[in-house]
């Protein structure tokens, strides 16, 4: 897991002046928004008996209380009662450690690392959202699934999983055929790495048909990873020749991916289009409502299979023999290669490796070259 | 004889170090780099079968 990094931890409209439990990157954290309207986030253990705080009671004054033994703390964390002991003076070490929150694009983003860590790096923005040329329909509430985190990206990094997993809704197999295209860059201090895929007179898959009353369009479509908290994926498709016109229609479609831990995630997903445009079978919808209201059949299939390639992460790379389990890339990979290499060097740099196979088959095919060389 | 890797199609699947190592070297930064493009003869038969095992079929063999 990387800590560095921002991530949602839900969305503003879900802040109020109430606790609220997160776990996000495996650390406690407990969530409220201020009287005074900022949201904030520490440590969730009380720095007494590590009680959970989220358990404990904000009170009329602006006053977390832990519901244990009652000790109080402040809209800064700082401890300023402790019942029991109120003729000493209460220790500075009584303090929570608390965690950078940035509001933006009505979203609540918390950075679970080392705080002299952020400098210039910003949580990736949705300019949509805050646009009102645009509509959006936001999962809530989340998504979890028993995944690590990067199998969520590598899923949407990688659309030719679109046949057969979503074939009859959003895929079929001759756009597993669309050559991809890489693009590499920072973005607010986060690494991004975009797949693109173009292709002309293309027969859409029949949801796309219906969503978009369209049969045979050019289309664009790209996915991007802005670090390892959003991927942002936009679909461009207009009848021939017709991009960048008005009869252009399409989504674009956020996906936030916040680790619980190495083994479960969170996710919402964000449908986003142009206002004004309605969905064509049924037009007392909205074309993202539309869309919205039928994604989730698509969705539960991803999760599906995201749930089933971490059951098949956890079991032993290694055989009797001293061969070893490999995952085969191949050339539709090249977003999920570029992207395990730019989050691993994230993860490297907090001492860890990626989760599951990659860094740790680089060393077994090493062992295999060494035995190979000795021969 | 000539090593050449389409390093775009590369995908650092390290099969061609495992057939290879003399010529072909995975490393910890994911990347692959050719430690000798013109190896000698005798290793003709690994880095045809480093070529063979590439499951992106990037590695060409000239001359």
């Amino acid at each position: 897991m990387i800590r560095n990094s921002w991530y949602v931890a839900g969305l503003s409209r879900g802040f109020k002046y109430e606790l609220q439990k997160k776990i996000i990157t495996a650390l406690p954290i407990v969530m409220w928004r201020t009287q005074e309207g900022k949201v904030v986030a520490f440590d969730g253990r009380c720095c007494h008996k590590r009680f959970p705080l989220w358990d404990g009671k904000l009170l009329d004054n602006g006053i977390l209380r832990c519901a244990y033994h009652g000790l109080c703390y402040d809209g800064d964390g700082k401890c300023i009662d402790i019942p029991m002991q109120r003729d000493f003076p209460i220790s500075p070490a009584a303090q929570l450690h608390r965690f950078p929150v940035v509001e933006q694009d009505g979203l609540v983003w918390l950075w679970p690392g080392d705080p002299a860590n952020v400098g210039d790096v910003k949580p990736p923005r949705i300019p949509e959202l805050a646009d009102p040329r645009y509509e959006a329909v936001i999962s809530d509430p989340p998504l979890r699934v028993r995944a690590n985190y990067r199998l969520l990206i590598e899923n949407l990094l990688d659309i030719t999983h679109f046949f057969p997993l979503h074939d009859g809704n959003i895929g079929d197999l001759a756009n597993s055929m669309i050559p991809v295209g890489l693009v590499e860059d920072t973005v607010d201090g986060n690494p991004k790495v975009m797949t693109t895929r173009e292709a002309k007179n293309y027969k859409l898959p029949p949801y796309y048909q219906r969503w978009f009353g369209l049969d045979v369009v050019d289309r664009d479509h790209t996915h991007g990873m802005l670090g390892p908290s959003l991927v942002r994926v936009q679909l461009r498709v207009a009848p021939p020749g017709k991009l960048g016109t008005d009869e252009e229609t399409g989504y674009i479609l956020c996906h936030t991916d916040t680790p619980i831990d190495d083994v479960n995630l969170e996710w919402h997903w964000i449908m986003i289009t142009k206002a004004g445009k309605r969905f064509p079978p049924d037009i007392s919808m909205t074309l993202a409502q539309g869309m919205a209201f039928e994604f989730p059949e698509v969705v539960a299939q991803d999760e599906w299979a995201l749930a089933k390639q971490q059951e098949m992460l956890e079991y032993s790379d290694g055989f009797s023999d001293g061969t070893i389990y490999r995952e085969v890339n191949v050339r539709s990979d090249i977003g999920v290669v570029h992207a395990r290499r730019v989050l691993a060097r994230m993860e490297k740099a907090e001492g860890h490796d990626l989760f599951g196979t990659p860094a740790s088959s680089l060393e077994m095919a090493k062992y295999a070259a060494d035995l190979t060389r000795a021969k | 004889m000539k090593v050449v890797v389409d390093m775009k199609a590369c995908m650092s699947n390290a099969q061609c170090m495992m057939a290879a190592p003399e010529v072909f070297e995975v490393r910890e930064d994911g990347l692959l780099y050719i430690l000798n493009e013109t190896p000698p003869e005798e290793l003709r038969a690994k880095v045809v079968e480093a070529a063979r095992l590439c499951p992106t079929q990037a590695i060409t063999i000239e001359g």
